[in-house]
C-alpha cells in the first residue's frame, strides 16, 4: 500500500513530537496518579495480528463508509485530511504516540441525512502476547446523521502483558447524532491508553459509554468540544476494578459557545486493591451563556484496600449558566444491607443486589437496547467472576 | 415465644433503651405507643439485630433461646420479620426475585426444599390476590417508584410469604390513606393466628381500630411507662402521652 505523502507527514511530525514531549510522568498534574513507566519504559514490538471483526449483518445504507482507516487515507483522502489529527488535540506524549505508529482501525462515514440504524460493532481480539497493538478510528457523521459505534477490547491472551493504545476522533456535523460506546476488557495484564476526541457542531448530539472491565492498568479519556450552539453530550461511564487493577479516567467537556448541555455520569464499583482516578474538567468560556453543565461520579469501595481519587473540576468563565458537580466514595448502604437481611438474603447476595441497583441507573442510559444487554451481561459475568 | 428481660441499649454510646421488659406470648398481638423518640422503632430494630446497636445489658429470648449473638439474617431465618417504616429501593433488581431469594432462603434455612419459579409465581400470585395486590407489583423493581402505600403494602406481601413466627411491624399504617390501611389491616387480621405473635409500632391509635391487640404499651424515653389493655388507647388518643409522661414525673 502506498500512503500519500501527507500521511507520511503526519507520522513523521508525530514521531518527532514524541521524541521532543516524551512519555507524560507523574510530575503531569494530568497523570498524577497513574504511572506511565509499565508502558514507556518497556518498548514492546509491534503487533503483527489482531484479530478484529467487523461485527454486522447487514448492508449499510448507501453512502456509509465503514474500512480500514489506512485503506480510507489511500482512497476517500478528502474525507480524512480535514479531521485527522485535527480534532484531537495533542498534548501529551501517548496522542503523539498514537499518531506516529498506528497500523489499524477503521474510518467510518455516514453521508448527510443517513440513519444508519445497526450499531456498527468493531471486535479487537488481541492474540498476541508482548506486543504493542496501536489503533486509530475516525468517525464523521454529516449533517442529521446518525449512528451507533461500539469499540470492543477483549483478549485471547489471558493474563498475559500486551500494550493497547487507541485513538478515536469523532466529527459530528449539525443535527448528527453519534452513540459510542467503548468496551475494555483486556487481558488482566494488559495496559490500556486512550482516547475519545469529538468535536459536535450545531444542535447535534453525541453520547458516550465508557465500560471499563479489564486491565491492569487502564487510562481511557473523553474530551468533547462543543462548538456550535445547541450541541449537546451525555458521557455515561462505568468502572468496576477489582485485584492490582488500576483505572483512570479523565475527561473534559469545553464549553465554548452558549446553549450547549453537557451531563456526565460516571460510576464505579472497587474490589481488591484496586485503584480507580476520576477526573473530570467542564470548561466554559467566556459568553458561553445559558450552558447546563452537570457532573458526578460516585464510587463504591467493596474492600477496605480499595482506593479511588476523584476530582471533578468545573472552570466557568461566563455568569448565566448552570452547572453541577459532586463527588463521593462510599460503603455499599448499611441500611439496604439490614433490609436484605432481614429477608433472610446472604451477604454475597446481598451485595451483588445493591451492586446491581447502583450501577442500574447507568445500564439504563445505554442505547439501543441490544448495546444495553450486551453491557449488562459484561458486567454481570465481571462481578460474579469477582465474588 | 418472646420475653424481653431489663433491655438497655445505645448507639454510638447514648444509651436509647433504657430497661424494657416485655413478653409475647404466641396468638397475642401487642402494640407499641409512645411519642417520636421513645425507642419505639428503635426497639424493632433491635429485636431484628441491627448492627448499629450495642446492647449494654438485660436479655432476649425468643422460642427459650437467647437471639442477640444471630445475625438479621440467621433471626429472619428463625422466622422473626421485620416490616420496615421506610422500605429500601432496589433498583434493577425484580420484587419477584427478590421475594424468591427470600422465601427461598428462609425455606431452606427450615430444612424444606426452595421452590422452582413456576411453583413460586403460583404461591406468590396467590399471596397477591389475598392482599388485593397487582400481579404488575411482582415485575417492578424492588420498592423502586413505589408510593407510600405500595412500599408498605410490599411489606405485607413479604410478611404474607415468609410466614413468619414474630412478626414485628414497625408504623405500618404511616402515610396511608384510608382504602389502603383498611387493606393493610386486613392483610394484619389475616396473619393473625394462634401459633403468631404480632407486635405493632405505632403511633397513632387509628390501626388499633382496626387491628385489635391484646395488649397496649406506652414507651416514652428508652422505658414502657404504661401498659394495659385496648382501652388504653382511647385514654391516650383523649389526653395524649403527655398525660402519663407527666405521671411518670410526679
Amino acid at each position: 500500500m502506498s500512503f500519500d505523502t501527507w500521511l507520511v507527514d503526519l507520522k513523521t511530525q508525530a514521531a518527532s513530537d514524541l521524541e521532543q514531549l516524551g512519555f507524560p510522568t507523574r510530575a503531569d498534574e494530568d497523570w498524577k496518579y497513574s504511572a506511565t513507566d509499565v508502558f514507556s519504559k518497556q518498548a514492546l514490538p509491534k503487533a503483527s495480528t489482531s484479530s478484529f471483526v467487523l461485527d454486522t449483518t447487514h448492508a449499510y445504507p448507501a453512502g456509509v463508509l465503514v474500512l480500514p482507516l489506512l485503506d480510507a487515507c489511500v482512497h476517500h483522502a478528502d474525507k480524512i485530511k480535514p479531521y485527522l489529527n485535527q480534532i484531537m488535540q495533542q498534548t501529551h506524549g501517548f496522542h503523539a504516540f498514537n499518531t506516529a505508529n498506528f497500523h489499524d482501525g477503521m474510518f467510518v462515514y455516514v453521508p448527510e441525512g443517513v440513519q444508519v440504524d445497526e450499531p456498527i460493532r468493531l471486535l479487537y481480539t488481541q492474540t498476541e502476547a508482548g506486543v504493542t497493538r496501536c489503533l486509530r478510528h475516525l468517525v464523521v457523521a454529516e449533517a442529521r446523521s446518525s449512528l451507533v459505534l461500539v469499540e470492543d477490547y477483549g483478549s485471547e491472551v489471558h493474563d498475559t502483558s500486551y500494550h493497547t493504545s487507541v485513538n478515536t476522533e469523532i466529527k459530528l456535523a449539525a443535527h448528527a447524532k453519534v452513540t459510542h460506546c467503548k468496551i475494555q476488557r483486556e487481558s488482566s495484564q494488559a495496559f490500556h491508553v486512550g482516547e475519545v476526541a469529538v468535536e459536535q457542531a450545531a444542535d447535534s448530539r453525541f453520547e458516550s459509554h465508557s465500560v471499563s472491565l479489564g486491565g491492569q492498568w487502564t487510562r481511557s479519556d473523553t474530551v468533547i468540544k462543543l462548538c456550535e450552539p445547541g450541541a449537546s453530550c451525555f458521557m455515561n461511564g462505568l468502572y468496576t476494578p477489582t485485584d492490582n487493577q488500576h483505572v483512570d479516567h479523565h475527561t473534559v467537556v469545553k464549553h465554548t459557545v452558549p446553549n450547549c448541555t453537557s451531563e456526565q455520569d460516571y460510576k464505579g464499583i472497587l474490589n481488591g486493591r484496586a485503584r480507580a482516578v476520576f477526573n473530570g474538567k467542564v470548561q466554559v468560556s467566556h459568553g458561553a451563556q445559558k450552558t447546563e453543565a452537570k457532573q458526578y461520579n460516585k464510587n463504591i469501595l467493596l474492600s477496605s484496600k480499595a482506593e479511588v481519587d476523584t476530582k471533578p473540576q468545573m472552570e466557568i468563565f461566563a455568569d448565566d449558566v448552570v452547572c453541577a458537580h459532586g463527588a463521593t466514595v462510599g460503603q455499599l448502604d448499611e441500611e439496604a444491607l439490614f433490609y436484605l437481611a432481614t429477608r433472610g438474603i446472604d451477604a454475597e447476595l446481598a451485595k451483588h443486589y445493591l451492586v446491581q441497583a447502583f450501577l442500574t441507573e447507568n445500564i439504563r442510559n445505554i442505547a439501543p437496547a441490544c448495546v444495553r444487554e450486551r453491557v449488562a451481561s459484561l458486567l454481570v459475568q465481571h462481578v460474579e467472576q469477582d465474588a | 415465644m418472646l420475653l424481653i428481660k431489663n433491655l438497655q441499649a445505645s448507639i454510638n454510646g447514648t444509651p436509647v433503651l433504657k430497661g424494657i421488659d416485655l413478653e409475647i406470648k404466641p396468638g397475642e398481638i401487642h402494640a407499641i405507643m409512645g411519642p417520636n423518640g421513645s425507642g419505639k422503632s428503635t426497639l424493632s430494630k433491635i429485636l431484628a439485630g441491627h448492627p448499629a446497636y450495642e446492647i449494654t445489658g438485660g436479655s432476649i429470648t425468643y422460642c427459650g433461646e437467647d437471639i442477640t449473638p444471630l445475625s438479621p439474617a440467621e433471626r429472619a431465618q428463625a422466622g422473626v420479620f421485620l416490616s420496615f417504616q421506610y422500605p429500601v429501593e432496589i433498583p434493577g433488581v425484580a420484587n419477584v426475585s427478590f421475594l424468591k431469594a427470600s422465601v427461598n432462603s428462609i425455606r431452606k434455612a427450615q430444612g424444606k426444599t426452595p421452590m422452582d419459579a413456576m411453583d413460586f409465581l403460583g404461591f406468590i400470585r396467590e399471596k397477591c390476590k389475598q392482599l388485593e395486590i397487582d400481579e404488575s407489583f411482582l415485575y417492578r423493581n424492588v420498592n423502586e417508584g413505589f408510593s407510600g402505600g405500595e412500599k408498605k403494602r410490599n411489606e405485607i406481601l413479604q410478611m404474607f410469604a415468609l410466614e413468619p413466627k414474630l412478626a414485628i411491624l414497625d408504623e405500618t399504617d404511616s402515610g396511608l390513606d384510608i382504602d389502603a390501611l383498611g387493606v393493610i389491616a386486613g392483610g394484619i387480621n389475616a396473619m393473625r393466628s394462634p401459633e403468631r405473635g404480632i407486635i405493632m409500632v405505632t403511633h397513632y391509635q387509628r390501626l388499633l381500630n382496626y387491628v385489635e391487640p391484646d395488649y397496649i404499651h406506652v414507651l416514652a424515653d428508652g422505658k414502657i411507662i404504661k401498659s394495659g389493655d385496648k382501652s388504653l388507647a382511647l385514654i391516650l388518643e383523649d389526653k395524649g402521652y403527655s398525660w402519663l409522661e407527666k405521671m411518670e414525673q410526679a
